[in-house]
């Protein structure tokens, strides 16, 4: 009987699904399809994964503007420079850590996981 | 009279074994889990059967039971003990599963297809889960969650069973057979139960976070005149399935309506048997005079034991008054 409830309780505390983190690889955009292995994948649809600021893309626009006034009317030259990426995004390979949650039913990428010795990203 | 068939593999043929069974008995449950026939045979030198060999179980030629042999015993008078489930018993291995926009029937075939289990007549259920993910549960688990999300949200009864070696969803009211539990079957050992103890709730409150504003939306359901009576038996559930708020509003109604009563049991032992009487069945009662239950009253099998012991048929029964 003991070992049983042993066995009952594992049952019970591995489905109520506790909170844990997971590495999953991401295998299409577009919708994003993230594979856990073992055939374990999950689709984003709008409302199972949510993206912290570190895996969403952004990007940074430098530019000049002058402005020169000639006999009162002001005339405006733009110029744009470069544009910077902060963040990529996530792209079909990147590998990602992400906590599960809600019972398993919903995802949070926290981050990508990315060699820690490189500190340039190219 | 019942008949035992057996398909033997290591003798590469099927037997009739009913001369040789002592005693019988199977359990049919409504949910929860998988169907269990146990028989006690004498040992023989002619037969020879295994672990994963088919047995048929026939009560007067009615197909009642196919199982399958996982337990044996023996001990020192030769009577070999064997303990066979249906094929719901294979359904306790884990997987994992995405399913998005899938109905009920198609995550019972696919459920059903990946463990090579045979299936039969699925009812077509109104239920489409808009996303779930299943990580490494019991194909069992996976399905009964999802009949219980259908039965909440469409209001009606549904048992999922094993139709003697066919995996069978039908709506509880197709299942109604015609027999009459009374004192006519010798339905005199009785016990009966009335409870807000487990299943009962007069105020429901469901909690869904909100993206928007950053808060969770409340959506609640009570009844004053249940909270005079019983006091407040709140229930509170955090939705984490992907609904809109008109479907959770509409579960709410459901579930609502599900746990705001009276829970009503019966149990019931030693009465006549009822040749292939399973869980999920509804018959009529016609006893009198116990507690509130008024006659003609439709009665749920929770859980059913068939006894056979010679030509006597006998059962022990758990029901639920509808």
């Amino acid at each position: 009987m003991y070992p049983q409830m042993q066995q009952w309780i594992q049952d019970i505390i591995q489905n109520m699904k506790l909170a844990d983190f997971c590495i999953g690889t991401v295998c299409q955009t577009a919708p994003v399809k993230i594979d856990f292995g073992d055939n374990k994948i999950i689709t984003d649809v709008g409302t199972n994964i949510f993206y912290t600021e570190q895996v969403i893309e952004k990007k940074i626009e430098l530019g000049h503007k002058h402005i020169v006034e000639i006999n009162s009317a002001n005339y405006e030259t733009k110029e744009k420079l470069k544009t910077y990426t902060i963040n990529e995004g996530i792209k079909t390979g990147d590998k990602l850590i992400m906590l599960k949650v809600a019972y398993g039913q919903k995802f949070i990428v926290l981050s990508k996981l990315r060699d820690t010795s490189s500190i340039i990203i190219s | 009279m019942y008949e035992v068939h057996l398909d033997s593999r290591s003798l590469k043929k099927r037997l009739n074994i009913t001369n040789i069974v002592k005693d019988a008995s199977i359990s049919f449950f409504r949910r929860g889990t998988a169907s269990k026939l146990e028989f006690t045979v004498l040992k023989d030198d002619l037969i020879s059967y295994g672990e994963g060999d088919t047995v048929y179980f026939y009560d007067n030629n009615r197909p009642i039971i196919k199982g399958y042999v996982f337990t044996k015993t023996q001990n020192e008078k030769k009577e070999i003990g064997t303990i066979a489930y249906d094929q719901l018993r294979y359904l306790k291995a884990k997987q994992s599963f995405e399913f998005i926009g899938k109905s009920l029937k198609d995550i019972i075939i696919t459920v059903a297809n990946y463990f090579q289990l045979k299936v039969g007549y699925i009812e077509d259920i109104p239920y489409i889960t808009p996303y779930y993910y299943h990580e490494a549960e019991s194909g069992f688990d996976i399905i009964d969650y999802h009949v219980g999300q259908a039965k909440i949200q469409t209001g009606q009864e549904l048992v999922f069973y094993d139709d003697f070696g066919e995996l069978s969803l039908r709506k509880a009211e197709d299942l109604v057979i015609k027999y009459v539990i009374g004192t006519k079957s010798f339905a005199t050992k009785y016990n009966y139960k009335t409870d807000i103890d487990n299943d009962t709730y007069n105020v429901i409150k469901l909690a869904s976070p909100n993206e928007v504003t950053g808060k969770a939306d409340i959506y609640m359901a009570k009844d004053d005149n249940n909270i005079n009576r019983w006091g407040m038996l709140q229930r509170y559930e955090v939705i984490n399935e992907n609904l809109n708020p008109a479907q959770i509003k509409e579960y709410l109604k459901l579930l609502f309506k599900y746990h705001n009563k009276l829970f009503r049991t019966l149990k019931l032992n030693d009465t006549l048997g009822i040749p292939g009487l399973r869980g999920g069945n509804t018959l009529t009662f016609d006893i009198l005079n116990i507690g509130d239950i008024s006659l003609d009253k439709k009665l749920l099998v929770d859980a059913v034991v068939h006894k056979y012991k010679g030509n006597d048929h006998t059962m022990n029964l758990d029901l639920e008054v509808r």
